[in-house]
């Protein structure tokens, strides 16, 4: 079964057209990541995939639930990061990760089996004692990929995982991810402008701009299918032609 | 559904007790502060009328007369601080005053006992000094010419006693004494209309602490919202594996729970101040309980006015939670709230004054259609048992706030909650990042 189908997705924005019909499909335990520049239009379809919005036309379906009529069940089987994503200020690390255990967690083990996760893959050791308002951007990144993965979604939708961190900080997000996807078989839609970070995690990517998807393969194929050497000279070129 | 209701709540409370601002501001400054500011005011009173009680009195005597000397007399056994001066004019017995730091100086001239035996007022002249403007300072000052009044009604008995034989001195002062009953309930209380006025006006710290502890609330309601918005939680929030309705009645949880905590807070607070106060003041208040003369809450009473209160408070919360929906961050949240207060203490401050019915209809409609009317009425009317403006209130109440819960909600459900961005004056902008 696929992960997610997109079909023919709209998104109007007070006359402005954030989407145009665009129709993909991620594979179920694949890395998916939908490239573009600024204002291509990621985070919107992301956000649709969240059920946070709603798509002027078209549809997206989640493991086969609608993410209109069936919003509900499919946050129960998505988890989605931000772009911008925050953490409450007042609270510590560790109690952050278990505000959000207790929605995913059914009785008292899996509940710690989730913490423990969480604590692992944030990799903060006793700083999350600490309130995360004392956190560094890095820090704070790395709690929230720890928050998105410890709870073992079907489907991980993040939007932009490394903007703005540092080589290190990106470095050990890339990683996780990678190791997630392929040991836990968690299906990764995720969206960057970095070329090169996407050719390095993803099976298979979209290029899109403003709002229309220009093509999709996995980076081999559109290396081969434009004749160049990287996904940024591949982007530049399909642009142009469009 | 429960449980992550459960989650929200506790997440709530922990993250706004943990907030500087909302545990100083609302749970220990009410704390602190009311008992150190009665504790002041009540040392400060304290030391005024003992200031005042022990005030020196220069005396001079020009008359040298018998009834002179009754008057220094009295005085000296009133006051064990008088002093005695032996000048030669007005002049250097003001100097001398003011070199001995007395606080006032009466000075008795000279035909004073020749007045009061021909049958003509006697003149006496008080001086007072006055060295600081603090009430202290007055207080002690004027104890001369309060002194000079007391002896004077002595006087007049005595004068009475002595010179007028066929009425007694008491009929003189008082021709005629009105006995002033109150009726309440149909019940005759012997009790004056101008005292359980006074009486009564105690419970107008009611409508006001109601009215800060609401307000306290809807700002932390309000603010649970855009602090969301402002630290990017939200999207993270709306996209966990629970209800808006679940996310909606856990934010509106966690603010009553902190709201009644803060109110507690309060209480506690304005007891002890009001305590202090009123040890300070003590002997001079009337002894006269709303209870005694049949004005109290009954147990039932009691309860009504708890549901009318927290039918109120939901309200106002839910208003104050869906206005900030459309704030974009914590000030503009706050700013929107703000404008919530005037109609809110409208009520507070006309019905403190004015019954409800007997307003024209143009001023009572709008006032009706403010749930926080119902509040001010029946804390009123429940004190002389009457139910009905309850009733109706709490009726009136639910469905406002149902209607309100049912916008709040639907707010919650749209993606309005993540692209109306409301900037309280400053340029109005809907750019949803793509």
């Amino acid at each position: 079964m696929d992960a997610v189908v997109v079909e023919e997705l709209t998104k109007v924005y007070d006359g402005v057209k954030a989407l145009d019909k665009i129709s993909f499909t991620v594979r179920e335990g694949e890395i998916f990541g939908l490239i573009g520049p600024n204002g291509a239009g990621k985070t919107t379809t992301l956000r649709i995939l969240a059920t946070l919005i709603k798509p002027t036309s078209g549809r997206a379906l989640v493991f086969g639930h609608d993410v209109m009529s069936e919003a509900s069940i499919v946050r129960e089987i998505i988890s989605y990061l931000p772009e911008e994503a925050g953490a409450y200020r007042n609270l510590s690390g560790i109690e952050y990760l278990e505000f959000i255990a207790r929605f995913y967690a059914e009785d008292g083990e899996a509940f710690r089996r989730i913490v423990e996760e969480g604590v692992k893959i944030s990799g903060l050791g006793e700083r999350l004692r600490d309130k995360v308002k004392t956190y560094s951007k890095g820090m704070k990144r790395r709690l929230q990929v720890a928050r998105t993965l410890m709870v073992k979604p079907r489907l991980a939708i993040l939007d932009e995982p490394t903007a703005g961190l540092d080589v290190v900080h990106a470095f050990y997000v890339r990683e996780i991810i990678k190791e997630y996807a392929s040991t836990h078989g968690v299906t990764v839609l995720l969206s960057s402008h970095n070329m090169l970070e996407v050719e390095y995690l993803c099976n298979r990517v979209a290029m899109i701009d403003k709002g229309r998807i220009l093509c999709i393969g996995t980076p081999k194929e559109i290396l081969e299918s434009t004749s160049t050497h990287n996904l940024e000279e591949a982007f530049m070129k399909v642009v142009s032609n469009a | 559904m429960l449980k992550g209701l459960r989650n929200i709540i506790k997440k709530e409370i922990k993250d706004l007790l943990r907030d500087p601002k909302i545990l100083f501001g609302m749970i220990l400054m009410p704390i602190i502060i009311f008992p150190v500011m009665g504790l002041m005011m009540g040392f400060s009173m304290k030391t005024a009328v003992e200031t005042a009680k022990s005030a020196r009195i220069a005396i001079w005597d020009s008359d040298g007369g018998a009834e002179a000397k009754n008057l220094i007399e009295y005085l000296r056994n009133i006051n064990p601080n008088i002093v005695i001066l032996n000048s030669s004019s007005l002049n250097e017995s003001i100097n001398v005053s003011l070199e001995l730091g007395v606080s006032s100086l009466i000075v008795i001239p000279e035909g004073f006992t020749e007045n009061i035996s021909a049958g003509l007022p006697g003149v006496v002249k008080s001086y007072t000094i006055i060295r600081s403007l603090a009430f202290s300072g007055i207080m002690s000052g004027a104890s001369g010419e309060r002194l000079i009044e007391a002896y004077s009604r002595i006087l007049t008995v005595r004068i009475i006693s002595t010179r007028i034989y066929d009425v007694t001195p008491d009929f003189v002062l008082n021709p005629i004494r009105a006995s002033s009953m109150t009726i309440i309930k149909g019940r005759v209380i012997p009790i004056s209309p101008s005292i359980i006025a006074s009486v009564a006006s105690q419970t107008i710290t009611t409508p006001i602490m109601l009215t800060i502890m609401i307000i306290f609330a809807m700002q932390i309601a309000a603010t649970s919202i855009a602090i969301e918005k402002e630290e990017k939680t939200l999207e993270t929030l709306l996209s966990l594996p629970v209800s808006r309705f679940g996310i909606l009645a856990g934010k509106l949880g966690g603010t009553i729970i902190i709201a009644v905590l803060g109110a507690a807070a309060f209480m506690v607070g304005y007891l002890v101040y009001a305590n202090q106060i009123f040890v300070s003041y003590g002997e001079d208040m009337p002894q006269v309980s709303l209870e005694s003369i049949g004005i109290g809450l009954t147990p039932q009473a009691f309860i009504v006015l708890g549901v009318v209160i927290f039918m109120a408070l939901l309200s106002s919360l839910a208003l104050s939670l869906s206005i900030s929906v459309f704030a974009e961050d914590v000030r503009s949240a706050q700013t929107l709230v703000g404008y919530l207060y005037l109609p809110l203490m409208i009520p507070a401050f006309m019905l403190m004054m004015v019954d409800l019915n007997s307003l024209p209809l143009p001023i009572a409609i709008p006032l009706y259609l403010i749930p926080y009317t119902y509040v001010i009425q029946a804390s009123k009317d429940l004190l002389l048992g009457e139910y009905t403006s309850s009733i109706i209130g709490i009726a009136y109440i639910s469905l406002f706030t149902l209607a309100v819960l049912y916008f709040a909600a639907r707010m919650f459900a749209t993606e309005k909650i993540l692209t109306a961005r409301l900037r309280i004056f400053r340029r109005k902008t809907i750019t949803p990042k793509t």
